[in-house]
């Protein structure tokens, strides 16, 4: 079996909560919030793997954990069968640019400060990696067009005000694929984009998948963009992984109560259906990561709740070729 | 290469400098503003050019003693027989150079300890603002005259001396901008492309609190030029250089009110009103094109 680009074993990153010093002395703890609990996945070569959930789920976090911009407190992410937290600085440096980010917003992400030009060849002047200006104009050139920002001379000597949210988010896209990186977190792409832009952005990683062979992780809560872009998907609640699998599969035949409230709640713009369909609503906010629910963190809300849910873990299923899921209808007692 | 050079050029020639401009375009439309740049302009001419409007040496005796304006000695003389006017326009001179370079000084010492502290946090953080507020509380005045006392009257230490109590301000200004642009994602987005935190403080934070620095500095320069003539008043200025500290101090001391001359008093004290004012105009003006909360049209 080929070894998957990246590899993520127990991954678990809390963030002490501060109190204030008198809290800390009167009660001598320190609060967690747990944004990430004990997640495994494996990403394999040109996969583009969908990590969807709630807000506040923790499923930003595991994307910079993943590219090393936060420190897990416990297991493990191996890129190319290195464990990314272990290996020397130096090595660290030469592969880092091979890991890179898309974020949601691309008024954000950019330096008000800082010209086209200079936004997307800054990785390759940071990493040096090119051998003459002439080779630096070209590869920027390149890859804007690649983005579709044309004519690229027109663009790079704008700053990011004069530019749309489009195009914004086209040039953090050339920042992020200028160094020819093997693996890209997309952070919710194209939820702040018109809905009219948003297939354009996604036909461009798709692209970008064909042509360099680019490995994503996708991070959303936008079920219906993900399955347009994925191939396997991961549900996520409350910092653990619910229910994983082929993204086809998963949407059609959801098997946590969770991924079904998800799924039913996915607006089709068709009326006769919406009558007919049956939808499972939700009650109340997810708990808060900093005390958890006990058991199956989703026993509180979930509408099949059993006794067990509320005492014991359930464990990961494997309901059909590599469809999991963490819940206790299927486990068999 | 053609390639290269061509957009060399645009940069060059292009937009460089579209920001600035944009920002003049607005701050022609404040009357105030333009008063007090136009009255700093014609200080910093007269500076430059002292020795060519004075018509007399500031140095020499040139009339007898505290004699009343007449037509050789505009504002009369002063308790050694030298004329006001000239003395006046050559205090010019030390009053400005004294408060731009205290005001540089401060600024590059408020704006490297804000924004080290503001980035790198904890500690470090810590350690600079317990420095800082132990600055800030120590009373300006007192802390300067026993500082001059101990270091002596030279126009260096004058300089350092009003730095020294000058740059804390700056630097918790500074600070509170890191602190907030520390957290926008293009940071976390250099990190990802192999910055180091010197190229992110460089190229990335101080680039963009450039304007504000730039804004206190003007405040800043009011505080410093007041701070000089109150030193010189006092008796602790530089005794070789005339500012208008140190007339007001002879005039003082040679009880010119009471005299036959007293323009000895007026005329360096109405130089030092009017250019204070002039950058309190300026900086009001600036505060409202850049503060958000007065801004009354968008800049970008």
């Amino acid at each position: 079996m080929e070894t998957p680009v990246l590899e993520v074993n127990n991954l678990k990153k809390y963030f002490a909560v501060s109190k204030g010093l008198l809290y800390s002395i009167l009660f001598k703890r320190v609060d967690y919030v747990k944004a990430v609990d004990g997640i495994s996945f494996d990403i394999k070569e040109k996969e583009i793997f969908v990590l969807a959930g709630e807000t506040g789920c923790g499923k930003t976090t595991t994307g910079k954990v993943v590219l090393g911009l936060y420190k897990p407190t416990d297991g493990q992410v191996k890129y190319k069968g290195f464990d990314i937290f272990r290996i020397r600085r130096r090595q660290w440096r030469r592969i880092r640019h091979k890991l890179q980010m898309i974020y949601q917003d691309p008024y954000e992400s950019l330096n008000p400060r800082q010209r086209v030009f200079d936004i997307i060849s800054e990785p390759l002047r940071l990493n040096k990696l090119y051998k003459s200006k002439d080779e630096l104009y070209d590869r920027v050139m390149k890859v804007m067009e690649d983005v579709k920002l044309v004519p690229p001379e027109d663009f790079m000597i704008r700053y990011p005000h004069e530019l749309s949210g489009g195009q914004r988010q086209r040039v953090a896209i050339a920042r992020a694929i200028v160094t020819n990186p093997d693996f890209i977190v997309a952070d919710e792409p194209v939820s702040m984009l018109d809905a009219s832009l948003r297939a354009s952005i996604l036909n461009l990683l798709l692209e970008f998948r064909e042509k360099l062979g680019v490995t994503y992780l996708y991070i959303t809560h936008d079920l219906a963009t993900a399955r347009y872009v994925g191939d396997r998907m991961a549900i996520m609640y409350l910092g653990q992984i619910v229910e994983m699998g082929n993204i086809d599969d998963l949407i059609e035949n959801p098997q946590h109560p969770y991924t079904q409230a998800l799924i039913s709640s996915i607006p089709v713009p068709d009326p006769e259906y919406t009558r007919r369909k049956r939808r499972i609503r939700l009650e109340g906010e997810p708990p808060t990561p900093i005390n958890p629910p006990s058991g199956c963190r989703f026993h509180p809300r979930c509408p099949y709740r059993m006794d067990i849910c509320e005492k014991e873990e359930p464990t990961y299923v494997d309901v059909k070729d590599g469809h999991i899921v963490k819940c206790w209808l299927h486990i068999k007692r | 290469m053609t390639k290269e050079i061509r957009l060399r050029q645009k940069r060059k020639y292009g937009e460089r400098f579209r920001e600035i401009k944009e920002f003049l375009r607005v701050y022609r439309k404040n009357r105030l503003g333009m008063l007090g740049l136009s009255l700093i302009i014609i200080y910093v001419i007269i500076a430059l050019l002292a020795p060519y409007i004075t018509p007399y040496d500031p140095f020499e005796r040139v009339a007898d003693p505290f004699l009343p304006p007449n037509p050789e000695h505009i504002f009369g003389t002063d308790e050694l027989g030298r004329d006001i006017f000239s003395l006046t326009i050559y205090g010019t001179r030390i009053s400005l150079f004294v408060g731009i370079l205290a005001t540089l000084l401060s600024a590059f010492i408020g704006s490297a300890v804000g924004i080290v502290s503001g980035y790198f946090g904890g500690l470090v953080d810590d350690l600079l603002m317990r420095i800082t507020d132990l600055f800030l509380i120590i009373p300006g005045i007192p802390f300067l005259i026993v500082l001059s006392v101990i270091l002596g009257s030279n126009i260096w230490n004058i300089i350092t001396v009003i730095a020294i109590i000058s740059w804390p301000s700056t630097a918790r200004l500074v600070r509170s901008e890191t602190l907030s642009l520390k957290t926008r994602t293009f940071i976390e987005a250099a990190k990802l492309a192999g910055a180091t935190d010197t190229y992110i403080l460089f190229r990335h934070i101080l680039v963009n609190v450039l304007p504000l620095i730039s804004a206190s500095i003007i405040l800043t320069i009011t505080r410093a030029i007041i701070l000089e003539a109150g030193l010189s008043f006092l008796g602790l200025g530089d005794p070789t250089k005339i500012s208008w500290g140190t007339m007001l101090y002879f005039a003082d001391r040679y009880g010119a009110m009471f005299s036959t001359n007293p323009y000895y008093i007026i005329i360096p004290g109405i130089a030092l009103s009017i250019l204070g004012l002039a950058f309190v105009f300026v900086s009001y003006a600036i505060d409202e094109i850049v503060n958000p909360r007065l801004k009354t049209r968008r800049l970008r």
